[in-house]
């Protein structure tokens, strides 16, 4: 069981990652095209629509896959440790991804914000997600033990 | 036997002598037939297009046909051409040669490296070929060449990037939007550019157009060229939301549009994106429309700048460009020869006149 919970995870990172690609493709087409580079024409031709719409459903997927892995997190905690919320290090990272994600996604649907500056938040949250991967092993320690 | 032309073009020749002396394709088949019986000459091709007319002919000899071709030109068209002698070119063989394969090769267009004129070549070519006019000889030298402008544009970046004004709008539309088809195009005014700019979208499969003008009345004449539906200025605040692309093309002297306008039609789109092309002059936007996150404002300058960079990476192709219609050029004269005479000799001499002839060509 803690291996899929692990999965889940795991596969929810890959999602913010696919974000994050695209992401970054887009913010660097965008600024061009913003600012009149001569070389947005000289790039590839993916629309800025497409990667926008790729980094939604990517962050959208993640989100899904990431709420599940947490909220399953937590009836497992209950289950080997005792209590579902114990302020490890790992709980409390994957809490602030987890509303970071939800800022992005929450501003996308009811203000019906696209474009650079949810890009970009999308971008950033991924800070979030590798420090709660490997960050939180690495530097502070806690309970969870796999990654 | 020796291959030459006879020709004017846009730079030898204004457009008013050009047309007085173009081939309309019903007349191509009995002009064909009257060069080779009239002139004895055993194959020949027309090329005529709104740039160029060329005859190109297999002669016996270089024993000065090109008068008697021009003789013919005068009869065929009723034009006196005894004070045009400066409008005419005339090649033989190898600058005949080297002048087709610079040709489908874009060198000696209009706007260089432009890909019309394969087609053209190809077309003459096969109207020849059905009037009987094309032998072995022209089989392999039209060939050639048209196989060298495909090589041309597939080995360097001479056909690439946007050169005029309307065909960088579409572009820039393309890296915004991803199905043109879906999209919403809003033409406000008229006007040449605008509206090659809009023929050029449609060509994309954009079909929803909204035509903006002053009246209803000066809406209505262009809504209907284009499938299109009018709207008067009035309306123009009201239906800007309806619109992904915008076209600014009217001689007003004030601006159409402010900031203030869009940031509301933004607020309405849920922020989708908004491309406006202002080619007007003075402008109809308010250049602070640019600053609104996910709109895009692109003036005539910004389009033109595009414009201009790209028709110098062009230009900076036709060394390399040149280089590979050499070795074309070689090659063929090479088993243009080989099919003739086998003798070393006359080998070396056709090298040397390749070669003299490629440093005059060089030097102009």
């Amino acid at each position: 069981m803690i291996r899929f919970h692990a999965a889940i995870i795991f596969i929810s990172y890959a999602a913010f990652l696919v974000a994050v690609l695209t992401g970054v493709v887009f913010l660097v087409q965008e600024r061009r095209l913003k600012r009149k580079d001569s070389r947005v024409l000289s790039s590839p031709m993916i629309p800025l629509e497409m990667l926008d719409r790729v980094n939604r459903w990517a962050v959208g997927i993640g989100f899904a896959l990431f709420s599940f892995g947490v909220v399953q997190g937590l009836f497992l905690a209950r289950r080997n440790w005792g209590a579902s919320w114990s302020w490890d290090p790992k709980e409390i990272w994957s809490l602030l991804t987890w509303a970071a994600y939800a800022v992005v996604l929450g501003l996308r649907a009811t203000v019906g914000l696209r474009g650079r500056r949810v890009v970009w938040m999308s971008v950033m949250s991924f800070v979030l997600v590798m420090f709660t991967f490997v960050g939180v092993n690495y530097f502070i320690g806690g309970r969870h033990v796999f990654f | 036997m020796d291959i030459g032309v006879l020709g004017l073009n846009h730079r030898t020749a204004p457009v008013e002598f050009r047309e007085r002396l173009a081939f309309q394709v019903e007349k191509l088949p009995h002009a064909l037939s009257a060069v080779r019986q009239e002139l004895d000459v055993p194959e020949c091709v027309i090329l005529s297009t709104c740039n160029r007319v060329e005859l190109y002919t297999l002669l016996p000899a270089r024993d000065g046909v090109q008068g008697r071709l021009k003789e013919f030109l005068s009869r065929f068209h009723h034009v006196d051409l005894r004070d045009s002698d400066s409008h005419f070119y005339w090649y033989s063989q190898p600058d005949s040669v080297r002048h087709l394969f610079r040709v489908t090769a874009g060198l000696d267009s209009m706007v260089v490296g432009e890909s019309e004129i394969l087609g053209q070549v190809r077309e003459a070519y096969t109207q020849a070929v059905s009037c009987g006019s094309v032998g072995g000889t022209f089989h392999r030298f039209f060939q050639t060449a048209i196989r060298t402008g495909k090589e041309v544009r597939a080995k360097t970046r001479i056909g690439q990037g946007a050169t005029s004004v309307s065909s960088v709008a579409v572009e820039l539309a393309r890296r915004i939007f991803q199905d043109l088809a879906s999209k919403t195009i809003m033409i406000v005014g008229a006007g040449q550019v605008g509206e090659s700019t809009l023929h050029y979208l449609k060509g994309q499969g954009v079909r929803s157009v909204l035509v903006a003008n002053r009246s209803m009345d000066a809406a209505g004449p262009l809504a209907e060229a284009v499938g299109g539906q009018a709207v008067s200025l009035t309306e123009l605040e009201e239906y800007l939301p309806k619109a992904d692309i915008v076209i600014g093309s009217t001689a007003a002297d004030h601006y159409l549009l402010t900031r203030e306008h869009v940031r509301r039609a933004m607020t309405v789109r849920r922020q989708r994106p908004l491309f406006f092309i202002d080619i007007s002059v003075p402008r109809n936007l308010d250049p602070q429309i640019g600053q609104i996150e996910n709109v895009y404002l692109y003036d005539i300058d910004d389009l033109e700048g595009i414009a201009s960079a790209n028709l110098r990476m062009r230009l900076n192709e036709v060394e390399a460009c040149s280089a590979i219609i050499e070795e074309q050029l070689t090659d063929f004269m090479g088993r243009l020869q080989q099919g003739v005479i086998a003798s070393g000799a006359k080998q070396s001499l056709f090298k040397n006149e390749i070669a003299t002839s490629a440093l005059r060509a060089s030097s102009q």
